[in-house]
């Protein structure tokens, strides 16, 4: 059985690796279906414009591969989680605590 | 049309901005977050929480880019990480919620932000100047070691022999708390945080400086991505500014760490420090203008 820090390296450089090429592509998609974004830059360049909200389908697209980069390291640590349970319990305890505040976090936080 | 064609000058410029802040950064020694929040939070009129959330995310993407190596390689101890991060998760979500609610009290809450961020400077800057231990003697006879398993072994090139190391169990517990308030100043400031995190790591819990490096460039990962998750579902990021910054900062980093082993460091080095210096104190100017206690503005 291969240790919970080399399957934890390597189920990560894959997701970002598909992560990073999912954000490229969302840009560029973004960018050519609605142009409102680039126009938005302008504004956020002059201060006038403080957070963003998705109005459109297209909009989704960059929304998602931001959620599913930002899911990397949740995914990586429950799919170790076995493994640290066989390697040491008291990190495993931790490391479930860790993964309840990151849903918490996900979950609770409203606008 | 010429809005389009404005808002791509505009990513334009900000990928080439974010790419040459990459490329800089590893030669000063520092992650490309630590000088992106300052200089865009110094010199353009982008409103903070935006500024915030891409910083985070390039430290955080950087942090799990880093871990990818460092992990395989065991000279980052996966398990001191984990340790690290339940201290770390909840500062840095803590940090965030308040930086949010800190910006939103408007031009006085942004004043408190800039001006604090020009004061993290000057500690990042005195924090590079500290004086490191290359391989401190391996003391692993505490308990805390041995509960948490915290032993590692790992084949050291330059040596050509295995290097044995483990935190001191007095370091530990003395670290922990110092580690809530790198896990809250990332969060708050959306800031990469390595430059605090190596002399905890190195002088204080007697890791190698090299395990020391490597851990505090892939301890962030797992806590930002919590801070990270507070500013996108409060809707504090933008997509195109989010992603074309962060990868102008990754790829740029990457090509910062080929350069990093031909350039001439010393003089790039102090050049960024004096670069760094300069910026903290007009984000000190700045925010103190802007929260009214300054009467001018200098920069």
């Amino acid at each position: 059985m291969k240790p919970a820090d080399y399957t934890y390296a390597g189920v990560t450089r894959a997701l970002l690796y598909v992560a990073l090429a999912a954000l490229t592509a969302s840009l560029i998609i973004h960018a050519v279906l609605n142009p409102t974004g680039l126009e938005e830059l302008s504004r956020i360049i002059n201060g006038e414009l403080n957070r963003w909200a998705p109005q459109t389908p297209v909009d989704y697209v960059p929304l998602y591969a931001i959620y599913f980069i930002n899911l990397i390291v949740p995914i990586g640590l429950i799919y170790v989680l076995p493994t640290l349970f066989k390697e040491n319990k008291l990190i495993a305890i931790l490391t479930v605590f860790i993964l309840i505040l990151l849903t918490l976090m996900i979950l609770t936080v409203e606008e | 049309m010429a809005d389009v064609f404005g808002g791509l000058l505009t990513l334009t410029g900000l990928v080439a901005l974010s790419f040459l802040i990459g490329i800089i950064a590893p030669l000063a020694g520092v992650g490309g977050g630590v000088l992106f929040t300052p200089i865009l939070l110094g010199f353009t009129s982008i409103h903070p929480d935006l500024i915030r959330s891409a910083g985070l995310a390039i430290a955080c993407y950087s942090s799990i880019m880093a871990g990818t190596v460092y992990f395989r390689w065991r000279i980052a101890p996966f398990r001191l990480i984990l340790l690290a991060s339940a201290v770390l998760v909840p500062a840095a979500i803590i940090g965030a919620q308040l930086g949010i609610h800190v910006a939103a009290l408007g031009r006085w809450g942004q004043g408190l932000i800039r001006a604090s961020l020009g004061i993290v400077l000057f500690i990042v800057v005195v924090m590079l100047s500290v004086k490191r231990i290359d391989w401190p003697a391996p003391r692993c006879n505490s308990r805390l070691v041995d509960v948490f398993g915290l032993r590692y072994v790992y084949h050291e090139k330059t040596l050509n022999r295995d290097v044995e190391y483990c935190p001191t169990g007095l370091g530990l517990a003395a670290g922990l708390p110092l580690l809530f308030l790198i896990g809250f100043g990332s969060g708050f400031f959306g800031l990469g945080a390595a430059w605090a995190l190596i002399p905890v790591y190195n002088l204080l819990m007697g890791l190698p400086l090299k395990v020391a490096a490597a851990s505090a460039s892939a301890s962030l990962a797992i806590a930002d991505t919590g801070a990270l998750w507070g500013y996108i579902l409060r809707e504090r990021f933008h997509p195109e500014l989010f992603i074309s910054t962060t990868l102008g900062v990754i790829i740029g980093a990457n090509l910062g760490a080929k350069l990093l082993l031909k350039a001439r460091v010393k003089f790039i080095r102090r050049l960024i420090l004096a670069i760094m210096i300069f910026n903290g104190i007009q984000l000190v100017n700045r925010g103190l203008f802007e929260m009214g206690i300054m009467p001018y503005r200098l920069f």
